[in-house]
């Protein structure tokens, strides 16, 4: 097999502006790796390597707190909206019925909808019902915005997916049942760890809507980032900036490797 | 002879898609008793409901109305998975994620047959399909040849009563598909399981098949052995889609048939209508060039190998291609622009009433 090269390189300018696109993407977030190695107290200015700001955010227990918050309802949301999300797929790949582009576009909207418009909502939903705001207000109001997350590459997955294996199933003895569970559900499962992924990650880096409907003690991560940075930017806003990144590079680090598997 | 038992029975069956204006009819109102033990093929352009017939054997699709049966028993309402008929995908449809053990074996343990002969099975498939070795791959990691065998043996695996393939060789290049012809059909006989086979390739369907149904509109042109489709064409469809054929105008007169300016050809026409028109069929390896024929020239001569073709243009008639065996190292009889007499022999022409 011979290698081509991208006709487009050919173009003056091309690789200047592909290598400006990268350095404006990445750089900030550079900055910060690097900041949050800095052993000075003042987190702009350079003084020297070391990992004490790293220690000092794994000694705070505010900070811990947060974060068990936050994965308890990264993981609770990401599982109750996946599943949500594969059934929506399932029912709106099957048989055509009334309404289904109108239902189709209204799992989508809450991607196109201001984020604040939603958190509003949500806040005065539960004050209306006269639900106590805690950790389930926050699992609850996450369950809905990560439906459409999860719904999109559950969908997409199953769109691809020739109708010959379900025929093929069904020809050979299956039931509708275990066609879903032998062959649909499987073909399915790269759409649906992706989708997984995707709100367990807008779970966790949700900010807007978690600061709306958090209660006494349910402060996630982000938000205990934003009540820290309202004292000023401290290295260790940058070494728990750091992690959470690094969680969210395992994640995508992850996915690929299960799309690679499943190939 | 002892009387074949009737497998399929199909029964005025129509198929529509769409409504209203847009109704679409598949198949108009078909009827077809396919026997035990057959190579069946169906047979007909793209379009013509051969597929359609195929997936309303399968249970796929529900006819609008009419009805099939298997051995006798009606098949309406009863689902793909409560039928003992199997099916052999054009595009194969092996399931991804199985081995390919795995994917034989998937029909058995459907059926929730005991682990020790689905393994016994599945072994004696492999072996059949020759395909041993190959137990733990992927579909991906097959050949399309290879894959095309699995898919037979993941169908055949079950001993269904009636095997459908749709199109089953299409995907695969020439010289496979014609050992996958010989394949098949050597299968069929050790088997024994009725085959029903479904192809838009005349020449499949004449190698294969123990009978053949010609398709097109939705509608059966004509059932029978290959012989007879092929020698003894009911209608202009038939004799235009199975081989070569040249077809000539004509009008029954006493002694033959009037051709307009090329003359009479004679011919016994006693049982047809006197000044009916008619159409003529030819086949081109049946026609000669003598001295008595219908006069015309050469067009063009195309050698092709065993064969010669030349096209010959005639007087109010439509061209006509005649093909002569080449003997060994020997040139070509005529050249363009030759005057020639074609010769036809009253028993090599086929009357088809318009």
């Amino acid at each position: 097999m011979t290698t081509s090269v991208n006709p487009l390189w050919r173009f003056r300018g091309v690789a200047g502006t592909a290598w400006f696109a990268m350095v404006y993407l990445y750089l900030p977030i550079l900055i910060l790796i690097v900041l949050s190695f800095n052993a000075n107290k003042v987190a702009t200015i350079w003084s020297g390597f070391s990992l004490q700001w790293y220690s000092v955010v794994l000694d705070n227990p505010n900070i811990m707190r947060a974060a068990k918050n936050s994965l308890i309802i990264a993981s609770c949301a990401t599982v109750v909206s996946t599943v949500f999300a594969t059934l929506a797929a399932l029912a709106m790949s099957g048989p055509t019925f009334r309404g289904q582009s109108v239902i189709n576009a209204m799992l989508g909207l809450p991607l196109l909808a201001p984020e604040i418009v939603t958190a509003v909502a949500s806040l005065l939903f539960f004050l209306a019902i006269g639900m106590e705001l805690g950790l389930l207000s926050v699992l609850v109001a996450h369950v809905v915005f990560c439906i459409p997350f999860a719904y999109m590459p559950i969908r997409a997955r199953l769109e691809g997916m020739d109708p010959r294996y379900k025929e093929a199933a069904s020809d050979l003895y299956a039931t509708p049942w275990a066609t879903f569970w032998r062959i649909t559900l499987p073909l399915l499962m790269p759409g649906v760890v992706s989708g997984a992924m995707l709100a367990f990650i807008i779970s966790l880096d949700d900010f807007v809507i978690t600061f709306f409907v958090a209660g006494a003690g349910a402060t996630t991560l982000p938000v205990y980032i934003f009540g820290m940075i309202r004292m000023g930017i401290t290295p260790e806003v940058n070494a728990i900036s750091a992690m959470m990144l690094l969680v969210s590079i395992l994640f995508v680090i992850l996915s690929w490797l299960v799309g690679r598997v499943k190939q | 002879m002892q009387q074949r038992q009737v497998a399929i029975h199909i029964d005025q069956v129509s198929m529509c898609f769409g409504q209203g204006a847009e109704q679409v009819t598949a198949l108009d109102s078909v009827s077809l008793d396919i026997l035990e033990n057959e190579f069946f093929t169906l047979l007909g352009p793209s379009g013509c409901g051969k597929t359609t017939l195929l997936r309303l054997i399968a249970g796929f699709e529900q006819p609008t109305s009419g009805h099939l049966q298997l051995y006798g028993q009606r098949l309406e309402g009863t689902l793909p998975f409560q039928r003992p008929i199997n099916t052999v995908f054009q595009s194969y449809a092996l399931f991804p994620h199985l081995t390919v053990a795995k994917n034989i074996a998937f029909g058995l343990e459907m059926q929730k047959k005991p682990q020790n002969e689905i393994d016994a099975t599945v072994e004696e498939m492999l072996a059949l399909v020759k395909l041993k070795g190959f137990a733990n791959r992927r579909p991906h990691q097959l050949s399309g040849g290879q894959q095309q065998r699995v898919a037979l043996a993941r169908a055949l695996a079950n001993r269904p009563k009636v095997l459908l393939l749709d199109e089953s060789l299409s995907a695969l290049d020439l010289k496979l598909r014609k050992e996958m012809q010989v394949e098949l059909k050597r299968l069929q006989r050790e088997t024994g399981i009725t085959f029903i086979f479904v192809t838009h390739d005349q020449e499949e369907a004449l190698t294969m098949s123990d009978r053949i149904a010609v398709m097109s509109g939705g509608v059966v042109q004509q059932v029978g052995a290959p012989a007879d489709i092929y020698d003894r064409p009911v209608n202009r469809f038939v004799a235009d889609f199975i081989g070569e054929t040249n077809f000539l105008n004509a009008v029954v007169v006493t002694d033959g048939f009037d051709l307009g300016k090329l003359g009479t050809l004679p011919y016994p026409v006693s049982k047809l209508g006197l000044g009916s028109k008619v159409t003529l069929a030819l086949r081109p390896e049946r026609l000669c060039f003598s001295e008595d024929g219908l006069p015309g020239v050469v067009e063009n001569v195309v050698y092709m190998g065993t064969d010669t073709i030349y096209h010959i243009s005639l007087q109010d008639q439509p061209g006509m291609h005649v093909r002569l065996q080449n003997d060994y190292g020997a040139q070509a009889a005529y050249q363009i622009g030759n005057s020639v007499k074609v010769g036809v022999l009253a028993d090599s022409i086929r009357v088809l009433e318009d």
